[in-house]
């Protein structure tokens, strides 16, 4: 005997699917731990001297530049990972912990918060009202010098970041997995 | 034997008989070993991330451990321990957080499930911590009796409507688009 289905039940069942998925895609928990491995990751690898998604690493420094980071470190508190000689973005660790992400709606985008750097005594002779005041616009000098903390590329050359975000989604699905 | 865990080098998992542990056959219902499974994943990753491990005996009884810290002198010096901004007595298992993020649900068959690594890299690390290899031993994989135990009871009311009851259409048809979902996500995993 074939079976009917009313064409009313079909509708009412794709609603509810959608309804349910789209709950699932905009999973604050679930975006959220992705912004949580992206900006982990970033940090890591800027410190471990490299951007993110790029296989370049950053630019070496002159002898000039190692010698004035290494009197800096005199005077100022730097981060524990922070060596004169190696090429880096981590002086005082303020840039990198600013890096950050924002939700919108199903997306997590990733960004240098706009928040107000602590002076660092002595750089480049300059006062300390003369120094950039805050994280984002220093990232964007930094970059017109090749230090770029990360691109807007997909996850190509980050296969093992691009596996947690897909674990992460999976683990998301299956707790949203229904028994009743 | 309800649950057997296996710990080499290239492959360190744990294979639970759910039927024997939560007295249900999940034979044809891989909605509920998905979620049983992800239960599983979520106890192991928030036990560790506490600082606690299980020591397991063959017949799956465990004993609850604390992971030893601090780290170790070298290893808090290392640049990575370093630019990872860790600290020293807080042991999580976590540098990258790679090892953790990529437990996963190996294998479902019949009332069986197998949780561990899809992951050339995570499985000698893993082997590493649970057997004390080249670092201090943190048994901080696997589950107990007890704590599956504790997960029937957490589950125990949707387990017995699962069992009891048929599932509506739209929770049917739900869970079939999301377990087709977690299989096309399941293909791409190893290209990504």
């Amino acid at each position: 005997m074939p079976v009917r289905i009313k064409r009313s039940t079909v509708i009412a069942t794709q609603i509810s699917v959608t309804k349910k998925f789209e709950k699932v895609r905009r999973n604050k928990q679930m975006l959220n731990e992705i912004g949580e491995a992206v900006t982990t990751r970033v940090r890591l690898e800027a410190r471990r001297r490299k951007p993110l998604n790029d296989t370049r690493t950053f630019p070496a420094l002159t002898e000039g530049t190692k010698a004035r980071r290494k009197a800096l470190a005199k005077v100022n508190k730097t981060h524990p990972s922070f060596k004169p000689a190696k090429s880096s973005t981590t002086f005082t660790g303020q840039l990198l912990d600013a890096v950050t992400f924002k939700i919108r709606k199903t997306l997590v985008e990733l960004f240098v918060a706009k928040s107000k750097r602590q002076a660092i005594k002595g750089a480049r002779g300059k006062t300390l009202e003369e120094q950039i005041a805050f994280n984002n616009e220093l990232a964007k000098e930094l970059a017109s010098r090749g230090f770029v903390i990360f691109t807007a590329k997909g996850l190509k050359s980050e296969p093992k970041l691009a596996k947690r975000i897909n674990n992460i989604v999976r683990r998301t699905l299956r707790r949203a997995l229904k028994v009743d | 034997m309800m649950s057997i865990l296996k710990v080499k080098k290239n492959n360190v998992e744990q294979t639970i008989n759910l039927k024997e542990e939560f007295g249900i056959d999940f034979s044809g219902k891989d909605e509920l070993k998905q979620l049983m499974g992800q239960a599983i994943i979520d106890k192991i990753i928030k036990r560790t991330a506490s600082g606690k491990g299980v020591s397991l005996s063959a017949n799956g009884s465990g004993r609850s451990v604390k992971l030893k810290s601090p780290y170790s002198k070298s290893y808090t010096k290392s640049e990575d321990f370093l630019a990872a901004g860790k600290s020293k007595n807080k042991v999580n298992m976590e540098l990258t957080g790679d090892m953790m993020g990529l437990i996963d649900i190996k294998k479902i068959s019949g009332n069986s499930i197998t949780i561990g690594w899809n992951d050339a890299d995570e499985n000698p690390k893993a082997f590493n911590h649970m057997t004390g290899d080249t670092v201090p031993k943190r048994p901080f994989f696997g589950v107990s009796n007890k704590e599956l135990k504790d997960i029937k009871s957490k589950f125990k009311d949707d387990l017995d409507k699962a069992i009891k009851t048929k599932q509506n259409e739209g929770v049917k048809a739900f869970n079939e688009m999301v377990l087709g979902l977690l299989d096309d996500l399941d293909a791409g995993k190893d290209k990504a």
